[in-house]
Formats: structure tokens, sequence, C-alpha cells
């Protein structure tokens, strides 16, 4: 292949070898080729031994000049040898064994190789999953999750999205997004919308420094526990931001201290057989009246009646009541952090 | 140019992404086969690429390197044959009988092979490469029948060439596949020499276009159907595709693959000669033939050779080396 490529000997001093140098990485990229078919090419067009090194993965590559995978033992470069950064990263090197004098194309096609590595990271859904769940994980150490933000293209300042999918893996269109923990993970500029979370999601967001990442996807999730279903009346977005005490109560409040509170414990009994009954409670103890509460759950006046009289019946109080209205408020509260996420 | 006399193309299988970013820069080297291009490309696989050393055949010392002339068929010019054998000596040695590939067209007895020069250094194997006569300007027999010449003084010289006449495998890439499959049916059918084994290496079989792979490619992968027509259409002439022709020309046409030597037959999936290869090797192992048969996923004519490096390539190399060694140790 060398010779199709690298051909030096022609009139031209070079110049139709580079180009042909640069065509066959951009065409490697096009044709999504592994890492390992960019190695083999840069080994066959220098004529000489490739080394790659990625300090965060640990991974290393060796290939002989003839292309062959060869033994990883040599994991840096010696201080001689031509070697290139990829993604201006000092821990993603690429390099040629070359000791003596160097090939005339030596510089460009390492040069191409590496930047190829760069481009194909980006465009590798898999890797980049791999790097949000290093920058979100708060077990992997600061200066890898600095990597992680670096070959996600990601600013200083980033969103971090937390949301679950109406059903989850059916009607979702583009790119699937990357989930952590049952949940859809996203991590944008700050500030941006998430684009691959399906519509219909419950949403919690935070933004935070890049680095920050595992705080800021545990504050994402705080904000999502607090969401819920419109038919509920319950928020389906919220920012971190925007919690306050809510927060604080969130974050202090598992789902089985929740759920073990007795007022929690009769929702749940009595929203088992009826499901409106959290949307109910929520309009009567927002709502200054019952026709108001109505007009908002687009029911008959009546039939809320019906309905509120069966709640108070079985909770034993009202939730109208100007004891029952902070009362029911709280418990209902409680009810959705009671709800497990995922 | 794509040719008028055939129906359109049909579905080609994706390029292997190693492999294919190196057709653009091959089409630009080997542009199409025909009249005007054939003095340049056998000046090309004659000569080598310009600047590029040759193939040091001696492989540093390790083989010694003869060319004999030895008689073509009756009546026709002596033909050249290129001994390569272990510079230490051979007796009773096997031996590789090569018929080197070039579209019936181009290509000369070195062609292709340095795929060879290890079997000599490391098993011990005499190769011999026989210069057959090239089309158009010696169309068929010539070329077969020069190969089948240089197979029978082969056979018949074994004790001057230090080779087991009951070991000769024969093989050849390409239209050298092809003619590796015509002599092993004219050395069945003249009770010629018994060969050991065919290697036929992305051979080409099939002068009649009925597959549907000899259709799928039209100015793209390495060997199209427009540089195969040319070829077969050289060695043929007017009798391309019709009932004249015979099976040691177009070995797909034989009806009666039986008693044929054990055969390992090799192609790519996005390759002209594809469907004829897989149908050779159904319809031998149907004969009662042992076949070893390998379709390389997204590999184009020649793939291996052009583009070793890559990991296909490196699995297709490696298989039918395997293969090689294991014949030559039998």
């Amino acid at each position: 292949m060398r010779d199709l490529i690298v051909r030096l000997d022609v009139i031209d001093d070079g110049a139709a070898s580079a180009l042909r140098v640069i065509a066959h990485f951009d065409s490697l990229v096009s044709t999504h080729a592994s890492v390992g078919a960019l190695l083999r090419a840069t080994a066959t067009l220098t004529g000489c031994a490739v080394g790659y090194q990625d300090v965060a993965t640990g991974r290393a590559r060796r290939i002989a000049e003839d292309g062959a995978e060869a033994s990883a033992e040599i994991r840096s470069p010696r201080d001689d040898w031509p070697v290139a950064q990829v993604d201006e990263d000092p821990d993603r090197l690429v390099w040629l064994e070359r000791s003596g004098p160097a090939g005339p194309l030596d510089d460009l096609i390492l040069e191409r190789c590496a930047q190829a590595l760069a481009r194909m990271q980006t465009a590798r859904a898999p890797l980049a999953a791999g790097e949000l769940r290093v920058l979100l994980d708060d077990e992997s150490p600061l200066d890898r999750r600095a990597v992680a933000a670096r070959r996600l293209h990601l600013p200083a300042t980033v969103t971090v999205h937390a949301a679950i999918a109406p059903d989850l893996g059916t009607g979702a269109s583009g790119p699937f997004p990357t989930v952590i923990d049952g949940l859809i993970a996203v991590v944008t500029a700050a500030g941006q919308d998430a684009s691959g979370i399906p519509a219909g999601s419950r949403v919690g967001t935070c933004e935070a420094a890049a680095a920050h990442g595992p705080q800021a996807w545990a504050n994402a999730r705080t904000a999502l526990r607090l969401t819920g279903i419109g038919g509920n009346l319950e928020p389906t977005r919220l920012r971190y931001e925007d919690l306050g005490a809510l927060a604080t109560v969130a974050q202090h409040m598992t789902e089985k201290a929740a759920a073990s509170d007795p007022d929690v414990m009769r929702i749940a009994a009595l929203a088992a057989d009826h499901p409106w009954v959290v949307g109910t409670m929520r309009a009567l103890a927002t709502q200054p009246s019952v026709r108001q509460a109505a007009a908002l759950l687009h029911l008959h006046h009546s039939t809320l009646q019906e309905r509120e009289a069966l709640v108070e019946r079985h909770l034993g109080w009202s939730p109208r009541s100007a004891a029952g209205r902070p009362r029911a408020i709280t418990a209902l509260l409680l009810w959705r952090l009671s709800q497990p996420l995922g | 140019m794509p040719t008028t006399s055939m129906p359109p193309t049909p579905i080609a299988p994706p390029f292997d992404a190693e492999l294919a970013p190196v057709l653009a820069p091959l089409r630009e080297m080997m542009p199409g086969f025909n009249a005007d291009t054939l003095p340049a490309m056998r000046r090309l696989t004659s000569d080598g690429i310009p600047g590029l050393p040759p193939v040091d055949l001696t492989a540093g010392g390790a083989i010694r390197v003869q060319e004999l002339t030895v008689p073509g068929p009756a009546g026709d010019p002596d033909i050249t044959l290129l001994v390569l054998s272990p510079a230490a000596g051979a007796t009773n040695a096997p031996c590789i009988y090569h018929t080197h590939g070039g579209g019936m067209i181009i290509g000369d007895r070195r062609t292709g092979i340095d795929l060879f020069l290890p079997h000599v250094v490391d098993s011990g194997a005499v190769v011999v490469s026989v210069e057959y006569r090239l089309a158009p300007e010696h169309p068929d027999p010539a070329p077969v029948e020069d190969c089948y010449a240089g197979l029978t003084w082969t056979a018949e010289h074994a004790d001057e060439l230090g080779i087991d006449p009951s070991r000769i495998l024969i093989s050849g890439a390409s239209a050298g596949g092809g003619l590796a499959a015509g002599v092993a049916l004219l050395a069945r059918d003249r009770g010629g020499p018994a060969l050991s084994h065919q290697v036929l290496i992305c051979p080409m079989l099939d002068d009649r276009f009925t597959t549907h792979s000899s259709r799928m490619h039209d100015g793209t992968g390495g060997w199209d159907r427009n540089d195969n027509e040319f070829g077969w259409t050289s060695l043929l002439g007017e009798r391309r595709g019709t009932d004249d022709v015979s099976p040691y020309a177009a070995p797909a046409r034989a009806t009666d693959l039986a008693g044929l030597p054990r055969t390992f037959l090799d192609v790519g999936s996005a390759e002209t000669f594809r469907d004829e290869v897989l149908d050779y090797a159904t319809r031998l192992s149907q004969a009662g033939v042992v076949v070893d048969l390998h379709m390389w996923g997204g590999g184009f004519h020649g793939f291996d050779m052009m583009v070793p490096q890559a990991a296909v390539s490196q699995a297709s190399l490696a298989t039918r080396d395997a293969f090689l060694r294991r014949a030559l140790a039998d």
C-alpha cells in the first residue's frame, strides 16, 4: 500500500504523495475505520513501528512496520522519537519508533494520524458514553474527569441533565442517549437544552463546572426526584438552582423514610385504586375553591366533590381545610420523594 | 467506460472500512484495462512501481534463483521457468508450481512470487513459476497450454530439481488461479502429473458474466466487470460467452469436477469473482473433493496483496499461509 500512497520518486517532489496521505486518513475517518486501522496505516505508510498510549484509559498499542500487532511493552516514547498529541491531550500520544533519519513524510503522517484519532473519538458514540460515565462518576479522579470533559469537547461550565423517558427504549429517534443507573444522562454547555431526551420525559438539571460533574449529576437527580407527571399537576422539569428548601428536604429524605410516613402510606394505598388521588389532592390544597380546583382538573365540580368526600373519608382530614392544606402539600411532597427513580 | 452489452449493475456489499481508502489511489495508478492502457500496465507490473527496489528473490541469500528454458507445447516456442530453491539444496522437496496473475494480459513469472518466498526458506519448498504467453497477442489455448507444458516438464525433471513428484501443488492468484484450475483439469484429463493440492487465490474462472457478482462492479473495486470483460475477450476473442469455450480456459464451465486435487479457495465478498468462486467450491465439494473455502467480508479483488496491513488482510494472509504450510508438510 505504501507504494500506492507514498511515491516520492515522482516528478512532483512529494506534493502529490502528501495529498494522498491526507486523503487516506480522511477516508479512514469517513469510513469509521478503527483505531487499529489508523495505527496500521501509519506504520505502513512510514515503514516504521508505531506506538500509542492513552494514560487515562490505560490503553496502549504497538504496531510493527508491517501492520502486525506487537507487544505493548514500550508504553511511552523515547526522547528522540517523533511524537504527536491527540486532541492536544498530553496524556494521549502517538509516536514513531524512529531513531534514524526521518522519512520525508513522517511528520505529516504522524500529525494526520493524531488528528484522525481525535476526530474518530468524537465520532464514536460508545467512546463518548464511556467518557460521560467518567465525567459523572464520583469515584473517577479529578484529572481524569478533566480529560473526559476535554474529550467531550465541553466548555468550562456545563448543564447536567438527568431524565426519565415516558417509555425508555421505544419511540426514541436519533442517537440513543447514554443511560446511567437507569436514568438518561446528558451533559451540554451551560444553559443549553439537551437533544436526545425524548419528549414527555421528566427532567432534572444542574449547572456546574465540568470538573464537578459528579456533584452536578447528584443535584440533577435530586431535581429529578421532585418532578412528576403533568396529570398530577406536578412539574415535569426542574432546575436544581430553583429548588431552594425543597432540595434540602429531598436530600435528607430517602425514599424509604418518605414512604414510612403515615399520610404517605394512606395516599399510596388510595392511589393504588384511584390514580387521580394525587392530582385531586394537589388541586384541592392549592386552589381557593372547589370550582377552581375542578376547572384546573377539567372535572365537573360535582365529580370533584364526590372525590373530595372519598379522600377525606380515607385520610380522616380534609386537604382543603386551613390545617389540611399545608399537611396535604407536605404529604404530597413526601409521597413524590417516596417514589423510586427509573 | 461502462459496457453496453451488460445488464444494469446489481448491488455490491460495501468494502471493508480499512480497505476502502486504498481504492482511489489504486484507480489512479491503474485506471481501467483496455487496449490503450495495456502497454503501460504491462510496464508497471513487469518493472514494478518506479523508484521501488525489486523484490530480493534470494531472500538475502537463503534462496537459489535459476531461470530455465524448457520446451513449450508441441510446435510452440520454448518457455521460461523461474525456479527458486533453498540455497542449501533440495532433495525430495515439496514443490509449488506457480501460474502468475494479471488478467491473462499482463504480468510475468515474478508477479506475486514474494508470497511463496517464506515457504522456500522455512519449508524447504521449491517454487517453479512459469512464464506463459499473454493474450491478446497469444489467445487461448496458448496461456494454459504453456502452463501445462511447464508442469509436465517439472514433474519429468523432478530429480534434477530436487523435488518429490508426488508432492507438487499448483497455485495462482486471479488469472493465475484460473490457469491453475485449468491446468489441474488438463492434468486430470490427460493423465498428466498428479497434483497434491490446488491453491486458487481469488481465481478468475468464468467468462460468461451470468453471476450477480460478475456484474456488480462498474468502475469500482479493483478488477471490475469492464476489466474482466477486456481480459476474457483478450483471451477468447469472439468466442467469449459462447458455447465454444473449453473448461481448461474457463474452469467454471467444467461439468465434471470429480478427481481433482484437494482445493483451497479464497475470495473477497466485494469482488467480481465472488460468485464463481463460491459456485466452484460448492460443485467441487459435491464432486467429492476436499475443499477449504474462505470468503473475506468487504474484500475487493487482491485486497490482501494491496493492503496487507489491514486486519482482514492479515487474517486472510495468515489463513492461506497456514494452509500452504500444512500442505507442504504433508
